[in-house]
């Protein structure tokens, strides 16, 4: 079963300041949308809308083509930060705290857990200390501890900034993974990154969509001039 | 309780957010950032512990030094000192520098191997 989620002119202002202006999007399960845009166009504000995280000044959020609240978008989303949160203790207390408050049965929390950690290649992982880990591995932790919990829409921020080649990959490798069973919403200013991983392109630019389409549209045949000049890296904000 | 509430606003406020997108209650959520910060509470009750412990004017003041009543072992170390008896507040002041140290020895090992 396919699953989308919609907005329809979703906005959010805080005290004055526009930061989302009438955005409406689509994105489908088993399909990479990525959001791409300079720093302060509204990227990290409309994945915690998304997310359930946020509250919109105006417009809905639409699950299936049927409007939803901020609470049961936080049962069907998940989330992953640019800087990514370890809490305390070892990898698997990271990923069984999620399956625990969801209430899934102690007994197949284990393999959920095992099975999460090598979708990021970390088998093995789960005695580690998750604060003393890599910045790389604690991201692809919170990727696995995002993915155990099988959600229909990952929300992922940023996922690869400051983290070497080598993390990097196997964090693309990942999400390439976990979008065949769900939505995949990436935000990053990664064009290459946008380019291998997209199905489609969405480019904000100060809180507004000013291009959407297929990867290889945007990226060869853009029809808006912020859009080309971000392409080509010469877009101010 | 300045430690205690120092210790709870240091933890991480995206970790409010994390336990969120995790599908966390308000609850759970403010369970989780006491867990998180459980052993800086620890240790604030442990040095407010100490504190009193080891506490005499007040002590002396409220409690009045009544024998089995309100002694303290810092007031029964005042008593015997004023006494003259200095080998015996000197066995007490080891007995409650003992008991301070045992128990600080004791949370400092719980937490490194926690």
């Amino acid at each position: 079963m396919t699953f989308q989620i919609e907005t329809d002119k979703l906005t959010r202002n805080f005290d004055g300041l526009l930061a989302l202006n009438q955005v409406s999007l689509k994105a489908d399960s088993g399909k990479i949308t990525t959001i791409v845009g300079i720093n302060g166009s509204g990227k990290t504000t409309l994945l915690k809308l998304l997310a359930g995280l946020d509250t919109p000044t105006d417009g809905k959020i639409m699950i299936n083509t049927k409007s939803v609240t901020t609470e049961e978008l936080r049962g069907h989303s998940t989330m992953v930060f640019q800087k990514s949160i370890m809490l305390g203790g070892k990898v698997y207390d990271n990923i069984e705290y999620g399956l625990r408050i969801n209430k899934v049965a102690r007994r197949e929390i284990p393999e959920k857990v095992k099975h999460a950690l090598a979708f990021v290649n970390l088998n093995g992982f789960e005695k580690r200390k998750a604060r003393k880990l890599s910045s790389g591995e604690q991201q692809r932790v919170a990727i696995a501890r995002a993915i155990a919990l099988e959600r229909d829409i990952l929300l992922i921020d940023e996922p690869t900034a400051n983290l070497d080649p080598a993390n990097a990959l196997i964090i693309e490798e990942g999400i390439k993974e976990a979008s065949r069973a769900r939505v995949v919403l990436l935000c990053t200013h990664n064009l290459s990154q946008a380019r291998r991983l997209s199905n489609r392109i969405i480019h904000l630019y100060r809180g507004t969509v000013v291009e959407e389409g297929e990867t290889a549209s945007f990226f060869n045949n853009p029809h808006d001039e912020r859009t080309k000049l971000f392409i080509a890296g010469e877009l101010q904000f | 309780m300045s430690f205690a509430t120092s210790a709870l606003e240091s933890v991480d406020p995206e970790v409010r957010t994390l336990a969120r997108t995790l599908g966390a209650s308000g609850i759970e959520t403010d369970m989780i950032l006491l867990r998180e910060a459980f052993w800086g509470v620890v240790l604030a009750i442990l040095a407010a512990f100490n504190r009193a412990f080891a506490e005499l004017g007040v002590a002396m003041m409220l409690g009045g030094n009544i024998r089995n009543v309100t002694r303290l072992l810092t007031t029964a170390i005042a008593l015997q000192t004023a006494m003259g008896e200095i080998a015996l507040s000197i066995a007490l002041s080891i007995i409650l520098l003992g008991i301070v140290l045992f128990l600080s020895l004791v949370v400092s090992l719980a937490r490194k191997t926690s």
